[in-house]
């Protein structure tokens, strides 16, 4: 990214970090999660160009307090989470509201609708409106850009937090982005006191609340001119359209061009709502669609308006288009041709015999994860008990699919690790948990001081693979390197675990199948005793970082293969193991050896002794 | 109007996104708008991917509709049936012939389309469809990843892309390190000749 003024081809989420630079910010921070994390990964990789500070936090929560910290000391800062990591953040977010920032404060959340990789969909922009805090929402790269400058001078003008709200298909699109220079005025911070503002006792919480307010109705009047809200056309019917929904109803209106005019009001301001620019549109109109992804979070602020300012529309919203699930073109055009009485032709689907075979995602080829869960499953029958598995966010939560199917529940980042204290107390089961380590970090440490305190016995085993893998390998705090490639001091759930009261505390490399076994089967033993919680860590590098130290000749892995002599066709090893290296082709089964890391698992599973080592 | 909407379906892993991506910056590169949308996510693990590319005057949204597709291709053949509802009748398909079952379906026991059935179904919306052996050609030179370029010379081949092939050239070497590079080229033209023959 150079500052020449190019058109480059960006991605949604690196157009926002371009925007973070060119509008001086100088602080992000983030927990990786997608669809937000390409956005300080972008940031990262140009820390030292630019010269900002950029970390990988232990958590949303954390990731929001630094960079706060920073606007607070009158810098520029951003930090970028998923929907769900603004729940984790919002305490803090609540009262920043009251407190205000000095230096412009953007948080950027990215919403996903349709759950493509989270446990719930969740429309953020609510968000602001219950903690007093602006939301706009951009509808291409190229506004996402623009938007985070415009939104950093606004938040720093009216000393207000500002979120900035995408979705999935915006922070993964990439589309053509018009550079601008960038902003370098470098300032150093400097905090200045004043905790009148800055502690929120009851007294100055409740005069806070009021200045809260007050900012909000200011920002409005600066919503009610922004360039970023469009009217076009000047028909009675008309249709409001925010963020990524304004660009699928351009193209709808494309298509139904030669029918009727439509006036149509992007907003891109959506919290607190310019009333007068409503006022303004809506005065002289007979209907109106709103078009917005999931809540119909307009669409109310619009009807109480109009109730309010004795306006005769009929407004009309989520009657006409899905609140469930990602938007689509095809539900936006069905949604505009309702309202305008056209009669569509929406194409038919055609009849097929046949389908394409379901692919959910599944663990790598040789992802340590497997073997430990294997394992987790070995030593269950050797013990013979009954077990329950609950887990958490991440790779391993893969683990739910067959053949593997060792997690029974998976809420939000660590809520494993706090159901296992009530699961092991209630089920009168054998509680397993497993957990990242990145997870553990984020939020399972309060849980397992809590296993100690109010014993419980349930198994904890943290799955780690020394990186957050699953968002893309983002350094946790045990890699050892930190978001800025700086060396750094390991932090070693072993000791955390060993500092919170645990006894039994064990490390194990699940390559290693017979010990990870034993020692599973060991702790269980332990626990069924009653002598309280515990800790193994299966700890063994990412496959897909192995492999990729195997191509650059860091480290050589010895590969396993079929012998098609021995290899009966019975497909036991897939069956039993399910890596995605075994492929069934003519009959019999063939590793594919770009893929194989070598693990050894399905050597284990096949009872004809047709697997071995590549010599 | 000009405009080319393309709907791309593949396994992860087998680089649906540098080739969506090379696609945009080619248009870029003719002065083209374009939207490259890509579903990942856990998508990266064996999953289906899906990408939408589309390119020409203005665009606006990043999605396809249903049944508007000018062409969908498939880097895995059962692959074009995930796609297949995209397609506007006589569009154009092009599908690698490897064929990749995924490992749940034989722990299900669910059943996995041969080629032959999944042409059929494929011609009762068109008779554009070209199956290249690109999982061949990629390992004759010596690289499994480049099966997405041969894929991507194949598509260029059709002649429907709107691209010129000296901006598709550009952005393979802008996206890739020698002697990377080198060979994703070398994949491209051999996909190009793969439909060449078909012709
Ligand atoms: S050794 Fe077997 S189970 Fe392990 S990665 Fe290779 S094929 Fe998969
Ligand atoms: S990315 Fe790493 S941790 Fe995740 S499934 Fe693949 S090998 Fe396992």
């Amino acid at each position: 990214m150079d500052d020449s003024q190019e058109v480059l081809l960006m991605l949604g989420n690196e157009a926002i970090a371009r925007g973070a630079i060119e509008g001086g910010v100088q602080v992000a921070t983030a927990y990786p999660g997608t669809p937000s994390t390409e956005i300080v990964e972008t940031l990262a990789s140009l820390a030292k160009d630019y010269d900002l500070y950029v970390e990988w936090s232990v958590n949303e929560k954390v990731a929001f307090e630094v960079a706060l910290a920073a606007s607070y000391c009158e810098l520029r800062a951003l930090t970028a989470m998923k929907h769900v990591g603004l729940n984790v953040a919002s305490d803090t977010l609540f009262t920043a509201a009251y407190t205000g920032v000095r230096g412009g404060f953007v948080v950027v959340s990215a919403d996903d609708p349709n759950c493509h990789s989270s446990q719930n969909e969740q429309d953020n922009r609510i968000y602001g409106l219950h903690a007093y805090v602006p939301v706009i929402e951009p509808s291409s790269p190229q506004e996402a850009k623009d938007m985070v400058t415009y939104a950093l001078d606004i938040s720093e003008h009216h000393k207000v937090p500002i979120i900035l709200r995408t979705t999935t298909r915006l922070s993964h699109v990439r589309g053509p982005v018009k550079l601008n220079p960038v902003r370098r005025p470098k300032k150093v911070g400097s905090f200045i006191k004043a905790p009148e503002r800055l502690v929120c006792l009851p007294a100055n919480a409740r005069r806070m609340r009021l200045e809260a307010i007050s900012r909000l109705k200011n920002v409005e009047e600066t919503f009610n001119h922004s360039s970023f809200n469009l009217v076009k056309g000047s028909s009675r019917i008309g249709v409001i359209a925010c963020g990524l929904a304004y660009a699928y109803a351009v193209e709808a209106l494309e298509r139904l061009q030669d029918h009727h005019n439509v006036s149509i009001l992007k907003l891109s301001t959506v919290y607190p709502i310019p009333r007068k620019l409503l006022n303004d549109f809506l005065k002289d109109k007979e209907k109106v669609l709103i078009i917005e992804e999931l809540e119909p979070f307009i669409e109310l602020q619009v009807k109480a308006l109009c109730h309010e300012l004795n306006l005769e529309v009929e407004i009309h919203g989520k009657d006409l288009i899905p609140l469930a699930g990602e938007l689509t073109p095809q539900a936006v055009f069905k949604g505009i041709a309702s309202i305008l009485g056209v009669k569509v032709e929406l194409p038919k689907n055609i009849e097929l015999k046949s389908q394409a075979p379901p692919r959910p995602p599944i663990l790598c080829a040789g992802c340590p994860h497997r073997n430990t869960f294997y394992a987790i499953k070995l030593a269950v029958r050797k013990k013979n008990v009954e077990a329950i598995y609950p887990s958490d966010i991440g790779c391993y939560t893969l683990g739910y699919y067959p053949p593997l199917e060792v997690v029974d529940t998976t809420l939000c980042m660590g809520a494993g690790v706090g159901l296992s204290c009530g699961l092991a107390k209630f089920s009168g089961k054998i509680v397993i948990a497993t957990v990242g380590e990145s997870t553990f970090f984020h939020a399972c440490i309060p849980a397992l001081i809590n296993s100690v305190f109010n014993p419980s016995n349930f198994i904890l085993i943290v799955l780690d693979n020394s990186f957050t893998a699953m968002t893309g390998h983002q350094p946790s705090p045990v890699t050892g390197m930190n978001a800025m490639g700086q060396k750094v001091k390991p932090v070693l759930p072993e000791d955390i675990a060993k500092a919170c009261g645990i006894e039994f505390c064990k490390v194990v490399d699940p390559y290693d199948l017979d010990a990870t076994t034993s020692s599973i089967a060991e702790a269980i033993d332990y626990i069924k005793r009653g002598l309280g919680p515990a800790v193994i860590i299966a700890r063994r590098e990412c496959s897909l970082i192995l492999l990729r130290k195997h191509r650059s000749g860091i480290i050589k892995l010895i590969r396993r293969r079929v012998d098609p002599e021995l290899c009966k066709g019975c497909l036991a090893c897939i069956k039993l193991v399910g890596c995605p290296a075994l492929i069934p082709r003519s009959g019999k089964v063939v590793i594919e050896e770009e893929m194989c890391s070598g693990c050894g698992l399905c050597e284990r599973a096949c009872p004809h002794k047709a697997i071995g080592l590549v010599e | 109007m000009m405009r080319v909407d393309i709907v791309l379906s593949g396994i992860g892993g087998q680089g649906i996104l540098t080739l969506a991506a090379i696609l945009g910056t080619a248009a870029i590169l003719d002065k083209y708008d374009v939207r490259v949308s890509e579903v990942h996510g856990m998508a990266q693990r064996g999953g289906a991917v899906t990408c939408h590319v589309k390119i020409g005057d203005k665009i606006s949204s990043p999605l396809v509709m249903e049944g508007s597709a000018d062409m969908i291709v498939a880097l895995e053949a059962s692959e074009t049936l995930r796609a297949l509802h995209y397609l506007k009748p006589k569009g154009t398909i092009v599908t690698n012939s490897l064929e990749h079952p995924p490992p749940l379906s034989m722990i299900k026991g669910l059943k996995y389309p041969s080629l032959n059935e999944i042409i059929e179904e494929a011609k009762k919306l068109t008779d554009e469809i070209y199956v290249v052996d690109a999982y061949n050609v990629a390992r004759s030179l010596g690289s499994l990843q480049t099966i997405n370029m041969v894929i991507l010379g194949s598509m260029w081949a059709t002649g429907k892309l709107l691209l010129s092939r000296g901006s598709i050239v550009k952005a393979i070497e802008r996206s890739f390190r020698e002697p990377t590079a080198t060979i994703n080229l070398k994949a491209f033209e051999e996909g190009i000749k793969l439909v060449k023959k078909l012709l």
